[in-house]
């Protein structure tokens, strides 16, 4: 009732209130009203035009600072084929244009980027404007703009030594070396016929061109001199900067620079060594970049005092526009690419959260901005001052010629229709090319690494070709303001209506610093209050050819005190001020500072767990495509291992280890000595079968004859579905750890194994075994057979699935499994999961299996399930389980309503199944797959669906009829999330873990106690790197360490206090007790690479 | 491109629409042949089929046709030749051969095309053709009736030739550790083309490798190999270019699908396939040589029946041999900004398609008209190329394959071997005509 009536009064209140607009958090300002009648207007001329100069339509910029020192900021915007144009304000959103008594627009050319500044340290701000486009270099120098002090400004770049005639796209300023001046870095862009696709070769990446060049330009006593090459600062002829990021990111005082590259060069990751020089360190930190890098923001999205950063690309967000721009995926062009040191890039926005410890985790998907069209500038600021910073993205194209009906049919139609030259046909039919506007991005941050979209909300949904953007509190009244730079039509101006909407706290902070950096660009201010931080960084530079408000601005939701404020300045004095209220400006002056940066004490400390001796040996994948096989799989399948398996196989009271191995490589037994060390054993009978892969391994008494004998699944997905090499196999122990195969233990069985794993299920004390069907060959995903093999007390085992568990012989992909008794029988049951499974539960009841899954399992639980986990986490006497699933951090989420699903059989009779995999994108399940990649496979789909524009709307009813799909199979996966379910008397009770966990597949997990409280923590890996392009790699997991409170309830340990550093997709995952419970040691066998010990330094 | 139809068929009407019951001679024209083989063409183009797929197309539609002449006249079926084919149908007489003939072509064409209403439209005007010129109405029917009866009769006979599993079965799977295999190639590394077409039925060969070529020079990145000299000419000859050479070059690209990119902007331009080239050429030479409509038909059939089995036979050797192309070690070996004046298209090297179907199909013409056949070759207007003269096909043919080179794609020996394989094909597929 209460809703109703809030909702009629909200009405009501909507009808009334037109006038003013106010009920929105923005309002969009009139022209007229705001004096601000700049257009950037395009048009395109034979002289220049998209298809001469690449970046025709990129739009320009906008800059913010107060000129004249009145209180009140000030607009300047620059033009493409416009001209420059400078608003002063007057207060009240009320501007006037003083462009031509400013004597700013005396020289124009095509300008892009800009920045304000106030380099000589006269109080007043300068404006630096970078040019492009034009042939003529004259007419690409750079401007510097220096404010007389009187409204005017006279350009005086080359008294500078900043008239840099290059391809420029913006500048930011910076004090790099920390000698108190402020110094420059400026991005440029190469030219289109480097981006022609057909010049990536090694040689011209070590070719350098300085009208392309990323340039740091140092300041010495008011010159600037370009020391690019001496700092280190890379770049070559491929390099198109479009985007300029600066940030201390590691935390070590010194500011270092991301650089956006659009196209295939890899981004610039440049981290300051301190003393004059970079290093680009951006492929030991991210694991993937964007491949169409533009615009970028770095500021401490989630509070941890760590800048995140995000950079933008081009991936739409609905199904139709995705399948208008999709083509085939190429995954031979991507391992080409990076072979030749492109490293890995994917076209969608990624968000990089900053671990502290030098590493980040791109979880872009997972908090909803990868996917934003094509998009210009990214800002993070707190536009609702609710103490999280918001994310706002522009976007927009003028023309859609990434279209694919455009690339594969009406261009060549075109052409062919008119008989004049290819270049005047291509460059008029693209000027005639609709223009597609949209709306840009705006996101509220939620918390908890989740953005959600506010447009409508926050009244940001106008349609337009946006590009440069900038936030600026306005009218002083202590929120964020927004303007926009539109192609082809008026700059947006918007109103932040915070302060009537939802009035929360906010502190603005004016920093004044010393003479020759008087804004303090590089300084750091934290707000603390109980507990938590608020941090920010004085960079002005920020989003895309844009420098944002110089006063920042903290929304501290409702706080009413903070407990202290502290400066960090970049020349690294402190200044820490306490109790400081809220909703003020409060202007801080360089100096008081009075606080060296050594007297404050980091909060130092020895991370939970660290690298240990190890065994020096890796797992080597064998080189296999799974595609080649079966393009329309959702993710590779030939690489499952290593597993391992741990048990004292010679007596000595350790544990040993074995190692599966790949194909054509063996798995290797590893006899723990007396020091804890680990010696290679050779064993001729495992090596004899290193031809097959090994997916899973345990170590069992078969024969009890007091010693461990070894089973070790043989499975993969290279093989053919009959290949003997899928035949697992049993090695007996003559009781000194050497192992021999015996071939008759077990019946002839080639399934490509998931899991093998042992339990005395009719009670005559003799092991039995559940062995998990992963997949067919060539076949996915068909059901595999799974098995119950019963040991005759011999050591022998047979079949016996179709009188003790018929239900489990194609209960699917099985990943794992695990013997536990639920119903406290003393007799083990079996719980089973899999990839496009439910969690099933078989209870053992007289040596039979009895699906009792509905009184265990009371959720929908299908999922990609890949390890399962049983510990009693809450300390009630009974084992829970932690379930490993896909996570959140995908282009696709599932749900019960919205399940993932697989629809698969041989559609075109062929003798090859064909799965199409569907996900829901905005309420309706759509195939994932491209129209090219759809019709690879099946190739008269193109009888109706040879455009693209057809396919983009086509739903799986659409592609089948209705007779073809009715004897369709089709798998479900309605939850993705990794799991906790807590053993209660009524079943499984679903749990979530904390969001972290959900940032990558789980593979691998164990429990431990790493801050010796008693309680149990968890340690979760995992990551699935060989998958789809269009979903990119699963990969921000670096290891994840939760501490247990004893209660079922976990907190996530922070990366750099884990010291968890865990490249690579684990599948594997052991704890060995070396001895004692002190020399514990965590063994992660991770696919293709070195087995990596960890051990807890507590 | 329905335009073009329509506007050609009322013209058509127009003129001929005062004549009545002449349908006789209307259809007894070749020209109406080599029209639709025309139109199927540019519906080939449109829809972006490969040149070993489109030259399936082109040889199950001629063989539609020519199965319909061969029932009604001198010409004998190549049915029984054929493998695994039985055509266990006789028309009654009360059709017409050559309407008949040209719709078992069309609905033939039709089955295996995308674009089937651009196909439809083409049949609709000849049937309006034959109504406007006084055939029969039960003529029609029964033409009609019988042209899909046979073309029906050859599409569950093609069926069965391995495509349709070839369309899943494992593709080619790029090596990082062999450096003499073939890798995707600028600007789109596009994957390699059927990389399973030698599993497809062969129609008159016994199989893919019947005529194996010698293989290729052995691979070696010395500068005093046979291979890096072979490189070298290619280079040497690709920086070298004459406007004579490059408009070689250009007119027989034959690229069905070339990709341009320049920034963000990407499209592709699509050319008639080598194979469609040839069919232009056959219809040229048929009227040069005033072949009367069933002989047009036979030329038609026999050239797409060996240019069919020639690159099943090229896609044998190219995948066996899996050699690298020129771009690929001229960049890595030579000069690493080179780039051929054509784009590379994407499948392995050795031996070169255009070459080998080339000299099959010269090889049949030959053998159908004699070695005097002089042509002007006008099928390239459509892309902006000007005319070629040639002395006769076999000039054609060999200026095809030296194309190769001047486009910087094929090393020499893949040319020359080429033109050898192309000629034994092209020698059987007449003999087994005859």
């Amino acid at each position: 009732m209460a809703k109703v009536f809030y909702s009629l009064f909200i009405a009501v209140f909507l009808f009334t209130s037109c006038g003013n607009n106010n009920n929105k958090l923005f309002t969009l300002l009139d022209k007229s009203d705001t004096g601000v009648e700049f257009r950037n207007m395009l048009v395109e001329g034979d002289e220049l035009n998209v298809m001469n100069y690449s970046y025709f339509y990129n739009g320009s910029g906008v800059s913010v600072g107060d000129i004249n020192n009145d209180g009140l900021l000030d607009l300047f915007f620059t033009g493409n084929m416009v001209k420059n144009k400078l608003y002063l304000n007057k207060g009240d959103f009320k501007f006037e244009d003083i462009t031509s008594k400013s004597g700013i627009s005396l020289l124009e050319g095509w300008c892009t980027g800009s920045t304000m500044v106030d380099i000589n340290g006269d109080g007043f701000l300068d404006i630096y404007v970078s040019r492009s486009a034009d042939i003529n270099p004259e007419r690409r120098k750079n401007l510097f703009f220096i404010n007389n002090g009187d409204l005017t400004f006279t350009e005086r770049a080359e008294e500078y030594g900043l008239a840099d005639d290059g391809y420029s796209t913006q500048a930011s300023f910076f004090d790099f070396d920390k000698d108190g001046d402020l110094d420059m870095f400026l991005i440029n862009h190469s030219l289109q016929q480097y981006s022609t696709g057909i010049q990536e070769n090694l040689q011209l990446r070590k070719l350098r061109d300085p009208n392309f060049a990323t340039k740091l330009y140092r300041n010495d006593n008011g010159y600037f001199k370009d020391v690019s090459i001496e700092a280190g600062i890379t770049s070559n002829v491929l390099s198109f900067g479009l985007g300029v990021a600066i940030s201390d990111v590691n935390a070590d005082s010194w500011p270092d620079i991301y650089v956006s590259n659009d196209f295939n060069e890899p981004d610039y990751l440049f981290v300051n060594n301190g003393n004059g020089t970079f290093t680009d360190k951006l492929t030991e930190s991210m694991d993937q970049i964007s491949m169409y890098s533009m615009g970028s923001d770095i500021a401490d999205y989630n509070n941890d005092g760590h800048t995140d950063l995000i950079t933008l690309d081009m991936l739409p967000e609905d199904n139709k526009t995705q399948k208008m721009h999709s083509g085939s995926e190429n995954f031979d062009k991507m391992q080409f690419l990076f072979n030749k040191g492109f490293y890995y890039q994917f076209s969608r926005n990624m968000l990089q959260k900053n671990n502290g410890d030098g590493t980040f985790s791109e979880i872009g998907q997972l908090a909803g901005v990868s996917n934003t069209d094509w998009s210009w500038s990214a800002l993070f600021t707190d536009f609702d001052n609710d103490g999280n910073k918001d994310l706002f993205i522009t976007n927009g194209y003028v023309k859609d010629y990434t279209d694919m009906d455009f690339l594969k049919f009406t261009m060549d139609q075109t052409i062919k229709s008119r008989q004049v030259g290819k270049e005047t046909s291509v460059k008029d039919y693209i000027e005639k090319m609709p223009t597609i506007k949209m709306p840009n991005y705006a996101f509220q941050n939620m918390g908890n690494d989740r953005f959600v979209k506010k447009n409508i909300d926050w009244g940001i949904d106008q349609s337009g070709i946006s590009s440069g953007a900038a936030y600026a509190d306005l009218d002083n009244d202590g929120d964020m303001d927004l303007i926009v730079s539109n192609i082809n039509d008026y700059v947006s101006i918007y109103r932040n209506n915070s302060e009537v909407i939802k009035p929360n706290s906010y502190l603005k902070v004016k920093l004044k610093g010393d003479k020759n950096n008087s804004l303090g660009i590089g300084a750091k201010v934290i707000a603390y209050s109980k507990g938590k931080k608020y941090f920010q960084e004085q960079f002005l530079s920020r989003g895309f050819q844009s420098s944002v408000d110089p006063v920042l601005n903290f929304g501290l939701g409702e706080i009413k005190v903070l407990d202290s404020l502290l400066v960090i300045w970049p020349t690294d004095k402190i200044q820490k001020l306490t109790n400081v209220k809220v909703n003020q400006t409060l202007s801080i002056d360089f100096k008081n500072a009075d606080i060296e940066l050594k007297s404050v004490v980091e909060d130092s400390f020895i991370p939970y767990l660290s690298a240990t001796t190890s065994i020096n040996h890796a797992h080597v994948e064998n080189a296999f495509n799974d595609f080649t096989v079966q393009s329309l799989m959702p993710n590779y399948l030939s690489r499952q291992g290593p597993c391992m398996a741990k048990g004292d196989v010679n007596g000595d009271g350790l544990d040993d280890l074995f190692i599966g191995g790949a194909a054509n490589q063996a798995g290797t037994l590893f006899i723990q000595s007396k020091n804890g060390l680990f010696n290679k054993k050779s064993s001729p009978s495992i090596d004899d079968d290193a031809q097959s892969e090994d997916t899973s391994a345990e170590f069992l008494d078969i024969d009890n004859d007091g010693d461990l004998d070894l089973y070790v699944a043989s499975g993969g997905y290279e093989f053919s579905y009959d290949n003997s090499l899928l035949q697992d196999r049993i090695y007996l122990n003559d009781g000194k750890g050497d192992f021999a195969r015996k071939l008759s233990a077990l019946p002839n069985m080639l399934i490509s194994t998931g899991v093998v794993k042992a339990s005395d299920i009719n009670g005559d004390g003799f092991l039995d075994l559940f062995v998990g069907g992963r997949l067919i060959p060539g076949m996915y995903p068909v059901s595999p057979e799974s098995k119950i093999l019963i040991n005759d007390k011999k050591g022998n085992f047979s079949d016996l699935s179709s009188t003790i568990a018929p239900q489990i012989k194609e209960i699917g992909m099985v990943t794992d499994a695990l013997w536990l008794d639920l119903n406290n029988d003393k007799i083990k049951d079996l719980i089973i999961v899999g990839e496009w499974m439910p969690i099933k539960v078989f209870l053992n009841k007289s040596g039979k299996l009895v699906d009792a899954s509905s009184s265990y399992i009371k959720f929908a639980s299908t999922g990609w399930w890949n390890r399962i986990y049983a510990d009693d986490f809450d300390n009630d006497g009974d084992a829970d389980l932690i379930i490993g699933n896909l996570g959140f951090n995908a282009q696709f989420k599932a749900s019960e309503k919205e399940p993932l699903s697989l629809y698969y059989k041989d559609f075109d009779g062929n003798g090859s199944i064909d799965p199409i995999f569907c996900y829901f994108l905005g309420g309706v399940s759509y195939p994932a797959a491209s129209r090219d990649d759809l019709a690879d496979q099946l190739p008269q789909i193109k009888n109706n669906f040879l455009e693209y524009y057809k396919y983009a709307n086509a739903t799986i009813s659409d592609l089948f009829t209705e007779s073809q799909l009715s004897d369709a199979k089709v798998l479900k996966a309605e939850i993705l999330e990794t799991v906790y379910l807590e053993n209660t008397k009524d079943g499984f009770k679903l749990k979530s873990l904390p969001i972290e966990v959900q940032y990558a597949p789980i593979y691998a997990l164990t429990s431990l106690d790493v801050n010796k409280d008693g309680k149990k923590d968890l340690l979760l890996a995992g990551n699935n790197s060989s998958t789809r392009i269009k979903f990119g790699q699963f990969n921000a997991n670096n290891g994840v360490l939760l501490t247990g409170n004893g209660n079922g309830t976990f907190n996530y340990v922070p990366q750099r206090q884990s010291g968890l550093k865990i490249n690579g997709d684990v599948r594997s995952l052991t704890t060995i007790n070396s001895g004692s419970k002190a020399n514990e040691k965590f063994i992660f066998g991770v696919n293709n690479s070195n087995l990596q010990f960890l051990k807890i330094n507590y | 491109m329905r335009n073009i139809f329509a506007v050609f068929f009322v013209c058509l009407l127009l003129t001929s629409c005062i004549k009545k019951e002449d349908y006789k001679s209307v259809f007894n024209n070749p020209e109406l042949y080599t029209n639709a083989v025309g139109d199927l063409t540019k519906v080939i183009t449109h829809d972006i089929f490969t040149p070993p797929v489109a030259s399936r197309i082109y040889a199950y539609s001629n063989i539609a046709a020519y199965e319909v002449i061969a029932s009604n006249s001198e010409y004998s079926s190549i049915a029984p030749k054929l493998k695994d084919f039985k055509l266990n149908l006789s028309p009654n007489n009360k059709i017409n051969t050559e309407f008949t003939a040209l719709l078992a072509f069309l609905y033939m064409g039709q089955n295996l095309i995308f674009s089937k209403d651009s196909i439809q439209i083409v049949i609709d005007n000849h049937i309006d053709l034959a109504e406007k010129h006084g055939m029969p109405s039960e003529m029609i029917k029964s033409s009609e009736i019988y042209a899909k009866n046979v073309s029906q009769a050859i599409f569950e006979w093609a069926k069965k030739d391995n495509y349709k599993e070839t369309r899943s079965a494992i593709k080619y799977n790029v090596s990082n550790s062999d450096s003499s295999r073939w890798v995707p190639t600028p600007p789109a590394y596009m994957p390699a083309v059927e990389p399973n077409w030698m599993k497809i039925r062969p129609l008159l060969i016994d199989s893919a490798s019947q005529f194996l070529p010698n293989p290729p020079s052995d691979f070696s990145t010395k500068k005093d190999s046979k291979f890096y000299t072979l490189a070298k000419e290619v280079y040497d000859v690709g920086t070298n270019l004459t406007q004579e050479q490059k408009a070689i070059a250009d007119f027989w690209d034959c690229n069905g699908f070339r990709m341009n990119v320049s920034g963000h902007v990407m499209f592709a331009t699509k050319a008639m396939t080598p194979g469609g080239h040839w069919m232009g050429i056959t219809g040229i030479v048929c009227k040069n040589q005033s072949a009367d409509f069933n002989k047009t038909v036979y030329a038609f059939a026999n050239v797409s029946i060996g240019i069919f089995d020639a690159f099943i036979a090229c896609w044998n050797t190219k995948f066996k041999y899996d050699l690298l192309r020129p771009e690929t070690y001229i960049n890595q070996h030579i000069d690493y900004s080179w780039r051929p004046y054509l784009q590379t298209p994407p499948f392995p090297e050795y031996t070169s398609g255009h070459s080998i179907i080339s000299s099959a199909s010269a090889t049949i013409l030959d053998k159908i008209f004699g070695p005097n056949t002089p042509f002007t070759d006008n099928t390239e207007r459509a892309w902006g190329w000007p005319d070629r003269d040639y002395k006769n096909v076999q000039h054609a043919a060999q200026e095809a394959s030296i194309s190769r080179i001047y486009g910087g794609i094929h090393y020499r020996e893949a040319i020359e071997e080429g033109l050898i394989e192309g000629k034994k094909i092209g020698s059987l597929v007449s003999s087994k005509f005859n």
